[in-house]
Protein backbone atom coordinates (compact mmCIF):
# COMPACT_ATOMS: atom_id res chain seq x y z
CA UNK A 1 0.00 0.00 0.00
CA UNK A 2 1.41 3.68 -0.80
CA UNK A 3 2.27 5.87 1.76
CA UNK A 4 -1.01 8.47 2.26
CA UNK A 5 -2.22 10.82 4.67
CA UNK A 6 -4.83 10.04 7.27
CA UNK A 7 -7.71 12.62 8.39
CA UNK A 8 -10.73 12.25 10.16
CA UNK A 9 -13.49 14.38 9.11
CA UNK A 10 -15.15 16.10 11.90
CA UNK A 11 -18.24 17.50 10.28
CA UNK A 12 -19.68 17.54 6.77
CA UNK A 13 -17.78 20.78 6.22
CA UNK A 14 -14.21 19.46 6.61
CA UNK A 15 -15.08 16.62 4.72
CA UNK A 16 -16.03 18.44 1.59
CA UNK A 17 -13.28 20.81 2.03
CA UNK A 18 -10.60 18.22 1.90
CA UNK A 19 -12.57 16.37 -0.57
CA UNK A 20 -11.88 19.14 -3.01
CA UNK A 21 -9.27 17.47 -4.56
CA UNK A 22 -11.21 14.33 -5.43
CA UNK A 23 -11.89 15.58 -9.21
CA UNK A 24 -13.83 13.31 -11.32
CA UNK A 25 -13.39 10.84 -8.95
CA UNK A 26 -11.36 8.57 -11.44
CA UNK A 27 -9.11 6.29 -9.91
CA UNK A 28 -6.21 8.17 -9.79
CA UNK A 29 -7.77 10.98 -7.87
CA UNK A 30 -5.52 11.86 -4.66
CA UNK A 31 -8.48 12.09 -2.41
CA UNK A 32 -10.37 8.79 -1.41
CA UNK A 33 -13.16 8.93 1.11
CA UNK A 34 -13.46 5.57 3.01
CA UNK A 35 -16.03 4.37 5.09
CA UNK A 36 -16.59 0.87 5.46
CA UNK A 37 -12.97 0.00 3.61
CA UNK A 38 -14.14 -2.93 2.37
CA UNK A 39 -13.10 -2.07 -1.03
CA UNK A 40 -11.03 1.04 -0.94
CA UNK A 41 -8.43 -0.80 1.56
CA UNK A 42 -9.03 -3.57 -0.50
CA UNK A 43 -8.37 -2.04 -3.86
CA UNK A 44 -5.34 0.24 -2.00
CA UNK A 45 -3.50 -3.41 -1.63
CA UNK A 46 -3.84 -4.18 -5.07
CA UNK A 47 -2.23 -0.88 -6.28
CA UNK A 48 -5.20 -0.26 -7.99
CA UNK A 49 -6.03 3.03 -5.91
CA UNK A 50 -3.18 5.35 -4.36
CA UNK A 51 -4.76 8.10 -2.91
CA UNK A 52 -2.12 10.89 -1.26
CA UNK A 53 -5.00 11.26 1.31
CA UNK A 54 -7.28 9.06 2.66
CA UNK A 55 -10.40 11.06 4.50
CA UNK A 56 -12.09 8.90 7.00
CA UNK A 57 -15.55 9.77 7.19
CA UNK A 58 -16.82 6.93 9.52
CA UNK A 59 -17.03 9.89 12.71
CA UNK A 60 -20.39 11.33 10.48
CA UNK A 61 -22.14 8.24 11.02
CA UNK A 62 -23.89 9.68 14.05
CA UNK A 63 -26.42 11.71 11.49
CA UNK A 64 -25.50 9.81 7.99
CA UNK A 65 -26.65 6.11 8.55
CA UNK A 66 -30.35 6.62 9.62
CA UNK A 67 -33.14 4.73 8.07
CA UNK A 68 -35.85 6.63 8.03
CA UNK A 69 -39.37 5.04 6.65
CA UNK A 70 -42.22 7.19 5.72
CA UNK A 71 -45.47 8.29 4.00
CA UNK A 72 -42.93 9.35 1.26
CA UNK A 73 -40.28 6.22 0.66
CA UNK A 74 -37.91 4.85 2.41
CA UNK A 75 -34.26 7.17 3.21
CA UNK A 76 -31.21 5.44 3.73
CA UNK A 77 -28.71 6.72 5.27
CA UNK A 78 -25.41 6.74 2.86
CA UNK A 79 -23.25 5.47 6.03
CA UNK A 80 -25.28 3.00 7.16
CA UNK A 81 -24.65 -0.28 7.17
CA UNK A 82 -25.91 -3.27 4.92
CA UNK A 83 -26.67 -5.49 7.71
CA UNK A 84 -28.39 -2.88 9.80
CA UNK A 85 -30.74 -1.84 6.61
CA UNK A 86 -31.04 -5.55 5.85
CA UNK A 87 -32.16 -6.15 8.80
CA UNK A 88 -34.41 -3.05 9.57
CA UNK A 89 -37.78 -3.97 10.69
CA UNK A 90 -39.94 -1.79 8.02
CA UNK A 91 -36.80 -2.53 4.91
CA UNK A 92 -38.02 -5.98 5.48
CA UNK A 93 -41.52 -5.61 5.55
CA UNK A 94 -42.18 -2.93 3.37
CA UNK A 95 -39.17 -3.27 1.30
CA UNK A 96 -38.70 -6.87 0.58
CA UNK A 97 -36.54 -6.71 -2.80
CA UNK A 98 -33.96 -4.43 -0.73
CA UNK A 99 -33.75 -6.22 2.52
CA UNK A 100 -32.38 -9.74 0.04
CA UNK A 101 -30.32 -7.92 -2.22
CA UNK A 102 -28.47 -6.91 0.97
CA UNK A 103 -28.88 -10.16 2.80
CA UNK A 104 -27.45 -12.60 -0.39
CA UNK A 105 -24.75 -10.09 -0.84
CA UNK A 106 -21.00 -10.64 0.52
CA UNK A 107 -20.26 -12.22 4.14
CA UNK A 108 -21.98 -11.11 7.44
CA UNK A 109 -18.56 -9.40 8.32
CA UNK A 110 -18.78 -7.66 5.23
CA UNK A 111 -22.28 -6.71 5.34
CA UNK A 112 -21.61 -5.36 8.95
CA UNK A 113 -18.36 -3.14 7.46
CA UNK A 114 -19.86 -2.42 4.32
CA UNK A 115 -21.99 0.70 3.70
CA UNK A 116 -25.00 1.48 1.55
CA UNK A 117 -23.28 4.61 -0.01
CA UNK A 118 -19.91 2.71 -0.43
CA UNK A 119 -22.35 0.05 -2.16
CA UNK A 120 -23.51 1.84 -4.52
CA UNK A 121 -20.29 3.38 -5.43
CA UNK A 122 -17.85 1.00 -5.24
CA UNK A 123 -15.85 0.17 -8.26
CA UNK A 124 -16.10 -2.51 -10.65
CA UNK A 125 -15.00 -6.08 -9.91
CA UNK A 126 -13.68 -6.78 -13.57
CA UNK A 127 -10.33 -8.80 -12.62
CA UNK A 128 -8.62 -6.81 -15.36
CA UNK A 129 -9.54 -3.91 -13.03
CA UNK A 130 -8.16 -4.76 -9.99
CA UNK A 131 -4.95 -6.18 -11.46
CA UNK A 132 -2.69 -3.18 -12.71
CA UNK A 133 -0.31 -5.67 -14.32
CA UNK A 134 -2.44 -5.48 -17.01
CA UNK A 135 -2.68 -2.31 -18.66
CA UNK A 136 -5.23 -2.44 -20.94
CA UNK A 137 -8.38 -1.03 -19.05
CA UNK A 138 -10.51 2.00 -19.67
CA UNK A 139 -11.27 2.05 -16.12
CA UNK A 140 -8.33 2.41 -14.68
CA UNK A 141 -6.89 4.19 -17.21
CA UNK A 142 -9.07 5.97 -19.41
CA UNK A 143 -8.31 5.86 -23.32
CA UNK A 144 -5.82 2.37 -22.72
CA UNK A 145 -8.45 0.06 -23.85
CA UNK A 146 -9.95 -3.11 -22.48
CA UNK A 147 -8.62 -6.61 -21.87
CA UNK A 148 -11.89 -8.16 -20.97
CA UNK A 149 -13.25 -8.31 -24.65
CA UNK A 150 -10.38 -10.65 -25.85
CA UNK A 151 -9.84 -12.06 -22.74
CA UNK A 152 -11.77 -13.88 -19.93
CA UNK A 153 -14.72 -12.51 -19.97
CA UNK A 154 -17.45 -15.11 -18.26
CA UNK A 155 -19.26 -13.38 -15.61
CA UNK A 156 -19.15 -9.80 -17.62
CA UNK A 157 -21.95 -7.86 -18.66
CA UNK A 158 -23.61 -9.35 -21.65
CA UNK A 159 -26.37 -5.92 -21.72
CA UNK A 160 -25.54 -2.49 -22.10
CA UNK A 161 -21.79 -3.06 -23.00
CA UNK A 162 -19.73 -1.45 -25.87
CA UNK A 163 -16.29 -1.43 -27.47
CA UNK A 164 -14.45 0.25 -24.44
CA UNK A 165 -15.45 -1.59 -21.49
CA UNK A 166 -17.89 -4.63 -20.23
CA UNK A 167 -17.79 -5.14 -16.76
CA UNK A 168 -20.48 -5.33 -14.69
CA UNK A 169 -22.49 -2.93 -12.06
CA UNK A 170 -20.89 -4.48 -8.66
CA UNK A 171 -23.43 -2.84 -6.68
CA UNK A 172 -26.03 -4.52 -5.00
CA UNK A 173 -29.14 -2.95 -3.80
CA UNK A 174 -29.23 -0.32 -7.02
CA UNK A 175 -28.65 0.22 -10.95
CA UNK A 176 -26.32 3.33 -11.62
CA UNK B 1 -2.40 -18.74 24.03
CA UNK B 2 0.42 -19.83 26.47
CA UNK B 3 2.30 -17.53 23.91
CA UNK B 4 4.41 -15.38 26.39
CA UNK B 5 4.81 -18.05 29.17
CA UNK B 6 7.40 -19.96 27.05
CA UNK B 7 10.97 -19.75 27.41
CA UNK B 8 12.05 -19.23 23.72
CA UNK B 9 9.55 -18.84 21.32
CA UNK B 10 9.30 -19.72 17.27
CA UNK B 11 7.89 -16.24 17.43
CA UNK B 12 10.62 -14.60 19.85
CA UNK B 13 12.95 -15.90 17.64
CA UNK B 14 11.91 -14.69 14.47
CA UNK B 15 11.05 -11.04 16.17
CA UNK B 16 14.79 -10.96 17.38
CA UNK B 17 16.09 -11.85 13.71
CA UNK B 18 13.79 -9.93 11.81
CA UNK B 19 14.44 -6.62 13.86
CA UNK B 20 11.02 -7.35 14.61
CA UNK B 21 11.70 -6.88 18.69
CA UNK B 22 10.52 -3.07 19.65
CA UNK B 23 7.30 -3.50 21.36
CA UNK B 24 4.71 -1.25 21.86
CA UNK B 25 4.34 0.16 25.24
CA UNK B 26 1.26 -1.04 26.73
CA UNK B 27 -0.26 1.57 29.30
CA UNK B 28 -3.56 3.04 30.26
CA UNK B 29 -4.87 5.47 27.71
CA UNK B 30 -4.80 9.09 27.92
CA UNK B 31 -7.55 11.25 26.41
CA UNK B 32 -7.20 10.35 22.40
CA UNK B 33 -5.38 13.19 20.76
CA UNK B 34 -7.08 15.71 18.42
CA UNK B 35 -7.60 14.90 15.27
CA UNK B 36 -5.90 17.33 13.16
CA UNK B 37 -6.41 19.27 10.01
CA UNK B 38 -3.46 18.46 8.51
CA UNK B 39 -4.12 14.73 9.16
CA UNK B 40 -1.45 11.80 9.99
CA UNK B 41 1.21 10.88 7.80
CA UNK B 42 3.62 7.98 8.51
CA UNK B 43 3.30 7.25 11.77
CA UNK B 44 0.12 8.29 14.15
CA UNK B 45 0.12 8.05 18.01
CA UNK B 46 -3.38 6.84 19.08
CA UNK B 47 -4.88 3.86 21.50
CA UNK B 48 -6.23 0.41 20.66
CA UNK B 49 -8.66 -0.60 22.87
CA UNK B 50 -8.26 -4.12 22.68
CA UNK B 51 -9.82 -7.37 25.12
CA UNK B 52 -10.85 -4.89 27.61
CA UNK B 53 -6.87 -3.38 27.82
CA UNK B 54 -5.84 -0.29 25.87
CA UNK B 55 -2.61 -0.25 24.27
CA UNK B 56 -0.83 3.14 23.54
CA UNK B 57 0.32 2.65 19.73
CA UNK B 58 2.84 4.52 17.23
CA UNK B 59 2.25 2.93 14.20
CA UNK B 60 2.17 3.59 10.44
CA UNK B 61 -1.29 4.91 9.42
CA UNK B 62 -1.46 1.91 6.59
CA UNK B 63 -1.23 -0.38 9.29
CA UNK B 64 -4.30 -2.74 8.73
CA UNK B 65 -5.88 -4.01 12.67
CA UNK B 66 -4.68 -7.56 11.69
CA UNK B 67 -1.13 -6.69 11.64
CA UNK B 68 -1.46 -4.24 14.42
CA UNK B 69 -2.36 -6.92 16.73
CA UNK B 70 -0.09 -9.60 15.67
CA UNK B 71 2.68 -7.54 14.64
CA UNK B 72 2.50 -4.93 17.42
CA UNK B 73 0.31 -5.83 20.23
CA UNK B 74 1.44 -9.65 20.11
CA UNK B 75 -1.97 -11.17 19.62
CA UNK B 76 -1.40 -13.40 17.20
CA UNK B 77 -4.44 -15.67 16.98
CA UNK B 78 -6.02 -13.49 14.58
CA UNK B 79 -4.78 -15.32 11.18
CA UNK B 80 -3.78 -13.91 7.79
CA UNK B 81 -5.39 -15.82 5.10
CA UNK B 82 -6.13 -13.76 1.85
CA UNK B 83 -5.94 -10.59 3.16
CA UNK B 84 -8.47 -9.11 1.22
CA UNK B 85 -11.45 -9.61 3.10
CA UNK B 86 -12.54 -13.09 1.42
CA UNK B 87 -11.56 -16.23 3.55
CA UNK B 88 -12.56 -14.80 6.81
CA UNK B 89 -9.51 -16.34 9.00
CA UNK B 90 -8.94 -12.83 10.47
CA UNK B 91 -12.35 -11.87 12.07
CA UNK B 92 -12.58 -9.90 15.38
CA UNK B 93 -15.95 -8.35 16.82
CA UNK B 94 -15.28 -4.69 17.02
CA UNK B 95 -18.29 -3.09 19.28
CA UNK B 96 -19.98 -5.93 19.35
CA UNK B 97 -19.62 -6.61 15.67
CA UNK B 98 -17.74 -8.87 13.70
CA UNK B 99 -15.79 -7.87 11.17
CA UNK B 100 -12.60 -8.73 8.95
CA UNK B 101 -9.48 -6.71 10.53
CA UNK B 102 -7.59 -7.30 7.63
CA UNK B 103 -9.71 -4.39 5.92
CA UNK B 104 -9.92 -2.35 8.59
CA UNK B 105 -6.82 0.22 9.56
CA UNK B 106 -6.38 0.47 12.75
CA UNK B 107 -5.89 4.40 13.39
CA UNK B 108 -9.87 4.56 12.12
CA UNK B 109 -10.95 1.77 15.19
CA UNK B 110 -8.50 3.94 17.75
CA UNK B 111 -10.73 3.62 21.03
CA UNK B 112 -13.28 1.42 20.23
CA UNK B 113 -13.76 -1.71 21.79
CA UNK B 114 -12.29 -4.76 19.73
CA UNK B 115 -12.34 -8.13 21.14
CA UNK B 116 -10.10 -11.38 19.76
CA UNK B 117 -10.27 -14.55 19.79
CA UNK B 118 -7.53 -13.77 23.08
CA UNK B 119 -10.04 -11.97 25.02
CA UNK B 120 -12.86 -14.86 24.31
CA UNK B 121 -11.92 -17.24 27.49
CA UNK B 122 -12.78 -16.28 31.36
CA UNK B 123 -10.41 -14.52 32.94
CA UNK B 124 -9.89 -17.72 34.96
CA UNK B 125 -9.08 -19.39 31.41
CA UNK B 126 -12.45 -21.35 30.99
CA UNK B 127 -13.04 -21.34 27.91
CA UNK B 128 -16.21 -19.89 26.02
CA UNK B 129 -18.96 -22.38 25.22
CA UNK B 130 -18.15 -21.84 21.52
CA UNK B 131 -14.49 -23.21 22.00
CA UNK B 132 -15.00 -26.03 24.00
CA UNK B 133 -17.90 -26.90 21.29
CA UNK B 134 -15.07 -26.49 18.65
CA UNK B 135 -12.88 -29.16 21.16
CA UNK B 136 -15.42 -31.23 21.86
CA UNK B 137 -17.05 -32.07 18.11
CA UNK B 138 -13.71 -31.84 16.83
CA UNK B 139 -14.41 -28.67 14.31
CA UNK B 140 -11.19 -28.14 12.84
CA UNK B 141 -8.38 -30.01 11.42
CA UNK B 142 -5.35 -27.59 10.55
CA UNK B 143 -6.95 -25.11 13.17
CA UNK B 144 -5.76 -22.49 10.74
CA UNK B 145 -9.28 -20.77 10.06
CA UNK B 146 -10.64 -21.86 13.47
CA UNK B 147 -10.14 -18.55 15.28
CA UNK B 148 -12.11 -16.68 12.98
CA UNK B 149 -14.93 -19.43 12.83
CA UNK B 150 -15.09 -19.41 16.52
CA UNK B 151 -15.75 -15.17 16.67
CA UNK B 152 -17.89 -15.14 13.45
CA UNK B 153 -19.58 -18.17 15.48
CA UNK B 154 -20.17 -16.30 18.42
CA UNK B 155 -21.56 -13.33 16.64
CA UNK B 156 -23.92 -15.53 14.45
CA UNK B 157 -25.21 -17.01 17.58
CA UNK B 158 -25.53 -13.60 19.20
CA UNK B 159 -27.56 -11.95 15.83
CA UNK B 160 -30.05 -14.81 15.91
CA UNK B 161 -28.61 -16.31 12.48
CA UNK B 162 -27.87 -19.55 14.34
CA UNK B 163 -31.74 -20.94 14.47
CA UNK B 164 -31.50 -23.49 11.95
CA UNK B 165 -28.72 -25.67 9.87
CA UNK B 166 -29.32 -23.66 6.61
CA UNK B 167 -29.17 -20.52 8.81
CA UNK B 168 -25.33 -21.58 9.86
CA UNK B 169 -24.15 -22.47 6.68
CA UNK B 170 -25.74 -19.37 5.36
CA UNK B 171 -24.48 -17.13 8.17
CA UNK B 172 -21.13 -18.88 8.26
CA UNK B 173 -20.13 -18.47 4.65
CA UNK B 174 -18.04 -15.34 5.17
CA UNK B 175 -15.32 -18.24 6.66
CA UNK B 176 -13.64 -20.55 4.62
CA UNK B 177 -11.97 -23.56 6.04
CA UNK B 178 -9.67 -25.21 3.48
CA UNK B 179 -9.73 -28.27 5.26
CA UNK B 180 -13.90 -28.54 4.54
CA UNK B 181 -15.04 -29.50 8.73
CA UNK B 182 -17.56 -27.67 7.99
CA UNK B 183 -20.82 -30.55 8.76
CA UNK B 184 -18.59 -30.58 12.38
CA UNK B 185 -18.54 -26.48 12.32
CA UNK B 186 -22.11 -26.48 12.17
CA UNK B 187 -22.36 -29.27 15.15
CA UNK B 188 -20.49 -27.31 17.35
CA UNK B 189 -22.23 -24.47 16.71
CA UNK B 190 -25.72 -25.91 17.60
CA UNK B 191 -24.34 -26.94 20.72
CA UNK B 192 -22.85 -23.87 21.84
CA UNK B 193 -25.80 -22.07 20.93
CA UNK B 194 -27.78 -24.08 23.34
CA UNK B 195 -25.43 -23.54 26.18
CA UNK B 196 -24.96 -19.56 25.20
CA UNK B 197 -28.88 -19.25 25.29
CA UNK B 198 -29.13 -20.84 28.62
CA UNK B 199 -26.71 -19.13 30.11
Amino acid sequence: MRPFTYNRAVDLAQAARLGQQTGQGQTDAPVQFLAGGTSLIDLMKLDVLTPERVVDITPLRANHATVQAGHDGLRLGALAKMAAVAAHPTVLTDYPVIAQSLQFAASAQLRNMATLGGNVLQRTRCTYFRDPSWSACNKRNPGSGCAAIAGINRNHAVLGVDASCISQYPGDLAWP
Amino acid sequence: MSENNRGTSRRGLFRAAGGLAALPIAARAGSLPAPTVEGDAGLAEFVLNVNGRDHRVALDVRTTLLDALREHIGLVGSKKGCDHGQCGACTVHIDGQRVLSCLTLAVAVQGEPVKTIEGLAAPDGALHPMQQAFIDHDGFQCGYCTPGQIMSAVACVREGHATTDADIREFMSGNLCRCAAYPKIVTAIKQAREQMEHA
